[in-house]
């Protein structure tokens, strides 16, 4: 029972201490104030609340959202100065969205209000009136980033209060949203999600980034496997106003994409980060962003601040303290300027890794219809390589088919591939995802046509790096994986656009839209285990047949593979120790397997074996037609 | 009593997952719709008459056949030995046909 009690009270205090949806506030005397009785723009809210000028701190807290930016003749959170004549109010926090897009919020006031993220003006109704409707104003937000909140409100007397509604951009109704503002410099925890694209024919589920397995449709939620460590990448200096002229700005520069921004040398001092190390720049309320360094060696320290902010200097509250001159703005900022570190995320990375014996995998990817539509492409290219009204439908295809990386696709290409196919030479010497597989960034992999493709690196590995530092709280990163000497991308990603530029194109086919069926018989003949296949096109005008048996090497010898083909096609057989690779490849283009192919593969029984099943059978198949369509291949 | 409630929750919260029997000996493997098997066991069957038979192993989940052994049977209970080592899926089909094709018997094996 007490720990019963234990348990509640911790539910309670845990609750009762959650600052989500309360805001801090400050209660402003401003009787005695030297500014002037009504603010009439943000700057004058900055001198109307500053204590140097006669203002006094009446109260303190942190209250609800509802109260503290819902009020009219009352103030729930706490007491008020002169029964809220000549009083002032700041409301403080943080907003996080929770939608990105474009965010509406409408303030009213009696009398002066206004509403800032970041330091930003978003709405204001500056000046003395009652109530007077709604004053709106919209900003693009993004999820889960927190923004620096501030509502401020001015009374000097009669009537009083502070209205402040928003709507997200999902919604068509304003009101107070008390999810969205917090008292907690809110950091986003990131979340990562990848999506691993390798076409249909994959089975996903085999395949796990950084020890996080795939779901059958390629998604894994790579949050665990995040570096959440920062590092710090520079500083941002914050200017503010002061007595003197120290920062210019530069009209916009159509070669520089932005306008330069020069510091007074003596903004720096000993003490301050090096000129170099400025990575961002707040600027009263013209410009809060990145900025690059453009020349520091001088006198001004210049930066280019990117984008045409031309409307925002000249609609800035600030314009007593700018001058204009000969189309460049002074700005009276002495050396009030601070700087704060900025951090960043390290580059992040996923290593995909297998269930799958790589070895077998990669034999049911790199099959005789890659191999055919390899020769094929090759032969349409012409005696000189010149010619196009190709078989490749996508540019990644020629960079699968040159197996060599050589940056050519050619005939020492096709004669790897068939190697590989025969047996003769495999394209790797040991299976593994790093010297076989490709993963790109979808972005990237839809630009890579035929005539840039060679242009891209090899992207053979198993890792692929992606950046977080994006602001969002969910990123989402879309990796399209491919498999050197996948000519035809039947376990590949296909490209969102087809990218081969200025060919007379062929349609690419469909893998596995037709069929053709084989047959397997095996019997025990003496000490001899003897396997039959045989095929039936089905009319196809079939040009190459591959097939993978299985056997039991611990009970059976492999002995050979007897032929019996029409033409002159290349028949390869190959003994991988629990499997043999076999089948046929007609290039002359002459020439077609028909149903009195078959193949008859004879083993040695390694002891006395009598009535057995299972010793043998069928795996991996694959056969592709003239016009180079890849066939499914049905056992009968 | 308290080691009572944990046998019980425990119990509860356990998921049984239903597996085929083992097939005996000498009981025939096409008198049960499933069975289990191990690499080197002995499955049984009665043929009424000697002579050219058929068993054809298949992928349950898609039919696509995976080897089909030719023997010489002889009336009465047929024994053959399976291997396993070299098939590719753990849920099969196993058919027994005579000379003619005509289907003598169908059952399901799951490899262990």
């Amino acid at each position: 029972m007490k720990k019963l009690i234990v348990a509640f009270l911790i539910l309670i205090s845990s609750v009762a201490y959650s600052q989500v949806g309360y805001l801090n506030y400050t209660v402003y005397n401003i009787r005695s104030t030297t500014t002037g009785a009504y603010a009439n723009s943000a700057a004058d809210f900055v001198n109307m609340f500053d204590t140097t000028k006669g203002a006094t701190v009446y109260a303190r807290g942190v209250s609800t959202a509802a109260k503290t930016l819902y009020f009219a003749n009352g103030w729930q959170p706490s007491g008020v100065p002169n029964g809220g004549s000549y009083t002032g109010i700041k409301v403080t926090g943080y907003f996080v969205p929770k939608e990105t897009g474009t965010y509406s919020f409408g303030i009213d006031g009696d009398d002066g209000v206004d509403f800032l993220l970041d330091g930003t003006v978003i709405t204001s109704f500056y000046g003395p009136h009652g109530f007077g409707g709604y004053r709106y104003g919209t900003v693009n937000l993004v999820a889960g980033k927190s923004y620096v909140f501030m509502a401020r409100y001015q009374n000097w007397g009669g009537g009083w209060g502070m209205y402040l509604v928003w709507k997200r951009p999902s919604q068509s109704t304003w009101s107070i949203q008390a999810d969205e503002v917090t008292t907690i410099v809110s950091t986003p925890t990131k979340q990562a999600l990848a999506n691993f694209d390798f076409g249909n024919t994959l089975d996903k589920t085999k395949f796990l980034a950084s020890t996080l397995a795939l779901n059958s449709s390629g998604q894994v939620d790579v949050t665990n496997a995040l570096d959440s460590n920062k590092i710090t990448n520079g500083y941002k200096a914050t200017i503010g106003l002061n007595q003197w002229e120290s920062v210019i700005i530069n009209p916009y520069e159509s070669n520089n994409k932005g306008h330069r921004l020069m510091l007074d040398e003596r903004m720096f001092t000993s003490s301050s980060p090096k000129f170099n190390s400025i990575n961002s720049i707040k600027v009263l309320d013209i410009y809060d962003g990145p900025v690059t360094v453009y020349d520091t060696s001088g006198w001004w320290k210049t930066y280019i601040i990117p984008g045409n902010v031309a409307d925002k200097i000249t609609s800035s509250t600030y314009q007593s303290s700018l001058r204009l001159q000969d189309g460049w703005y002074a700005i009276q900022a002495g050396t009030n300027i601070t700087y704060t570190a900025t951090t960043e995320y390290n580059p992040q990375s996923v290593k995909l890794t297998t269930t799958n014996t790589l070895a077998t995998l990669y034999n049911s990817i790199v099959t005789v219809s890659d191999v055919y539509l390899a020769f094929k492409e090759l032969a349409n290219g012409g005696i000189f390589g010149d010619q196009t009204g190709n078989e490749f439908a996508y540019g990644i295809q020629y960079k699968n088919a040159d197996v060599n990386n050589d940056g050519y696709f050619n005939e020492a290409d096709c004669f790897a591939l068939l190697q590989h196919l025969t047996g003769t030479k495999t394209l790797v010497d040991t299976f593994k995802l790093n010297n076989t597989l490709k993963l790109i960034p979808q972005t990237t992999y839809n630009t890579i046509t035929k005539s840039n493709w060679n242009t891209f690196s090899s992207y053979i590995g198993d890792s692929i790096s992606f950046n977080i530092n994006t602001g969002k709280a969910i990123d989402t990163f879309n990796i399209s994986a491919t498999w050197k000497g996948d000519v035809n991308l039947s376990h590949s990603a296909t490209p969102v656009v087809n990218v081969v530029a200025s060919n007379s194109l062929r349609s690419f086919s469909t893998p596995m839209s037709n069929e053709i069926n084989a047959s397997i018989m095996t019997e025990m003949i003496g000490d001899s285990i003897y396997a039959y296949i045989t095929l039936d096109p089905l009319g196809q005008s079939l040009i190459g047949a591959q097939f993978q048996l299985n056997y039991d090497n611990s009970v059976l010898k492999y002995n050979r593979v007897k032929f019996i083909t029409k033409g002159s096609p290349t028949n390869w057989s190959t003994d991988n120790g629990g499997f043999i690779g076999l089948g046929s490849l007609i290039t002359d283009g002459n020439s077609a397997l028909d149903n009195t192919t078959q193949y008859i593969i004879s083993f040695t029984a390694k002891q006395k074996l009598d009535n057995i099943l299972g010793l043998i059978s069928m795996g991996a198949t694959d056969a592709v037609n003239k016009a180079g369509t890849q066939l499914k291949v049905r056992i009968k | 009593m308290k080691k009572l409630l944990l046998i019980l929750l425990l119990t509860g919260c356990t998921k049984i997952i239903p597996t085929p029997p083992p097939i005996a000996a000498n009981t025939s493997i096409f008198s049960v719709a499933k069975s289990s098997v191990n690499d080197g066991d002995n499955i049984s069957f009665d043929l009424k008459t000697a002579g050219t038979y058929t068993l054809t192993m298949g992928d349950s989940t898609t039919s696509q056949v995976l080897t089909r052994e030719r023997f010489i049977g002889k009336a009465g209970t047929n024994k053959l030995k399976i291997y396993t080592k070299s098939l590719s899926v753990k849920y099969l089909y196993l058919i027994l046909e005579d000379e003619s094709k005509t289907q003598i018997g169908k059952t399901t094996i799951v490899i262990n």
